[in-house]
């Protein structure tokens, strides 16, 4: 409990003078009489030898006292700080590395539970936001819990990179947008995202809670196919990454026109990446390059494709990094 | 003084007094007739010749001539032949002179004590001797009496009605007394001997009061007498007063100087005050006595008909 106005407290000193005033003229029953001089010099009673007693704890002395205390820490107006509502932005991360299955079923099912888990903790009456950031940024709902629940149910996961910054900057406005409630932000990710440009100041506090991560993740993040200065013979180069904190070996595979040409192992260091260069033949129209084994991300078990022209392999997602982290954006 | 202060600003801001809701159903004649019709054949009795003037219905020691036969004497020269009875003569042989008798008006003085502890009690005795007073004042009028009405206050001095003659009149008196209010402290003896004009050994002058005042009242009592006035008090208690129904530790404020006496009234000292009491209610009526004043004690627990019709009759003031 807080206390907003501590000078109001000023306002006790009442309660001493109540009893002050009980102490001065409360103690004796004041009487009109037509004259005085008819009441003066009587014996005195026992009682009345003390010509001043504390006064006897009346029910009105009582009331008084009590109505005094409540009227003054009323005046400071305290405040439990629990009390103002909530407004739960959910950021709920849809790249595709949230298609990982190091979380059963998915990442991203994990993801949209912890997100039913903090829905569920709102009353009525508290407000709930569910931004999903998939290739872009996209405001799902605003408004009570059960429209939160309906949005993250139906909820899909996407097959690009996420926009996190952007993510965040909707949900911030989204909070800001109801300055009479408590924000809180909340991110439901796997940390596969690549660091965050400065976002300024925000609405409300970040909480990250991650999902999933810490597998072996490797991935064909490149395939490009050089001509030889010749002109007679092409070269692909296999660009390898190992998105995990430790060394891990891989099998590339590398066919040409459909028909296996070359398969070797890889070793890559942890974090690290490695270029496969393989020698096509000279009439090769199209290379395809894929890793052996299972991967966490199965997207980045699907070959990676090119043409022999040159060209930029579309990047795979990475999969998360192994270690959980909480910060503030 | 703030307490005083304000006890004066409460009594400005009072509207209506006890005493004008009490005394306003007689503004009109026909309900002062239907409330005090039956005092009609009340009169004041005086110790002294009235000498008011001709006119009124009090007999005077005066022989003036008039109806009313008194009786005879033997003529001597100089006596009005008109007044020799004839018929005397004829059976007697002897001149003799019927004597009749004058009616003269009374002087009469009413004096209302409009101190602050007259206002004391529930109902309270101002209100009660308001009553009284315009009962009496209805009893001079009805008489012819030259009626004359002071009322003693503090703010407002004393305030003084009349004379005045005739029933008509007494609407007049009424809203006088529906005026008065309980008013702080009043020296009833300073007060007798400063505020009433016109008061002669011929005059009646009638004392309503609860004579509450710490140095007494006798020197105002003894003004009056030495006026040769003839003096009624018509002393105003009450029950609340006598037998004081009281506990416990108290702050008795005077009505009247708002003085704060602290007592712890016990059994014996609330025993001891009954008898006090008494003892002043002793004292009072051998004041009056000593001084040859007549001294009447009314109730004001009771009614207006008891005091008039009994306690006053009883004491020879009406008849």
């Amino acid at each position: 409990v807080t206390i907003l106005a501590p000078l109001a407290l000023i306002a006790l000193i009442i309660v001493p003078l109540i009893y002050l005033i009980h102490l001065l003229f409360g103690s004796r029953k004041r009487l009109r009489v037509p004259a005085v001089f008819l009441w003066a010099n009587l014996p005195p009673a026992p009682s009345a030898r003390r010509k001043r007693r504390w006064p006897p704890l009346t029910l009105l002395l009582l009331l008084q006292l009590v109505a005094a205390i409540l009227g003054a820490l009323a005046l400071a107006r305290p405040a439990t700080p629990a009390d103002p509502p909530r407004h739960l932005a959910l950021v709920l991360d849809a790249s595709a590395s949230m298609q990982a299955t190091d979380v059963a079923p998915t990442r991203f099912d994990a993801a949209r539970a912890r997100g039913l888990e903090r829905v569920a903790s709102l009353r009525d009456g508290e407000m709930v936001s569910v931004v999903r950031s998939g290739t872009t940024a996209s405001l799902l709902t605003s408004g009570a819990p059960q429209q939160g629940r309906q949005a993250l149910a139906t909820a899909k996961p996407g097959a690009g990179p996420g926009t996190l910054r952007d993510a965040l900057a909707l949900a911030s406005a989204q909070v800001a947008a109801t300055p009479d409630l408590r924000g809180e932000i909340v991110v439901l990710t796997d940390g596969a995202s690549p660091p965050l440009e400065p976002l300024g100041v925000l609405a409300a506090p970040v909480e990250v809670v991650p999902v999933g991560g810490g597998s072996d993740n490797q991935a064909v993040t490149a395939l490009q196919v050089r001509i030889e200065p010749s002109g007679r013979e092409q070269v692909a180069y296999v660009e390898v990454s190992n998105y995990a904190d430790q060394p891990a070996q891989v099998t590339v595979r590398t066919l040409a026109d459909d028909a296996p040409l070359d398969e070797r192992a890889v070793r890559l260091a942890p974090r690290g990446q490695t270029r496969v260069s393989v020698p096509l033949p000279a009439d090769a129209r199209r290379v395809t390059s894929r890793l052996l084994g299972r991967d966490a991300l199965s997207l980045d078990r699907a070959p990676a494709s090119t043409t022999c022209c040159s060209f930029r392999a579309r990047p795979r997602a990475c999969a998360a990094r192994s270690r959980p982290f909480r910060s503030r954006v | 003084v703030l307490r005083r202060t304000l006890r004066s600003a409460a009594r400005l801001l009072r509207p209506r007094t006890a005493a004008s809701e009490a005394l306003a159903p007689l503004g009109s004649m026909a309900m002062a007739d239907a409330t005090f019709g039956r005092y009609d054949r009340l009169s004041f009795v005086s110790r002294r010749p009235v000498r008011a003037g001709l006119g009124g219905e009090h007999r005077s020691r005066r022989r003036a001539p008039s109806t009313d036969f008194v009786d005879y004497r033997p003529y001597h020269p100089g006596d009005d032949f008109r007044r020799i009875d004839w018929n005397v003569y004829g059976r007697l042989g002897s001149l003799q002179v019927k004597l009749t008798e004058g009616r003269e008006r009374l002087d009469l003085t009413l004096v209302l004590d409009c101190s602050a502890s007259m206002a004391w009690g529930e109902p309270d005795r101002l209100t009660f001797a308001a009553r009284v007073l315009a009962a009496l004042a209805y009893v001079g009028l009805a008489r012819y009496d030259a009626v004359q009405v002071v009322c003693l206050g503090q703010e407002r001095g004393a305030t003084l009605l009349g004379p005045l003659r005739g029933r008509v009149r007494f609407p007049d008196v009424v809203a006088l007394l529906s005026s008065v209010r309980g008013d702080g402290e009043v020296d009833l003896s300073t007060r007798l001997t400063q505020s009433l004009p016109g008061v002669s050994n011929q005059s009646l002058v009638v004392l309503v009061s609860d004579l509450l005042a710490p140095s007494g009242v006798e020197h105002g009592l003894d003004a009056l007498k030495r006026d040769g006035a003839d003096v009624v008090v018509i002393h105003v208690v009450s029950n609340a007063e006598a037998n004081p129904n009281l506990a416990g530790d108290i702050e008795m404020v005077d009505a009247e100087t708002d003085e704060v006496l602290e007592v712890g009234l016990s059994v014996e000292a609330l025993e001891r005050y009954r008898q006090r009491y008494q003892e002043w209610l002793r004292q009072q009526e051998t004041v009056c006595a000593g001084r040859g004043l007549r001294y009447v004690r009314v109730n004001s627990d009771g009614s207006i008909d008891s005091a008039i019709l009994n306690d006053l009759r009883h004491a020879g003031v009406l008849r």
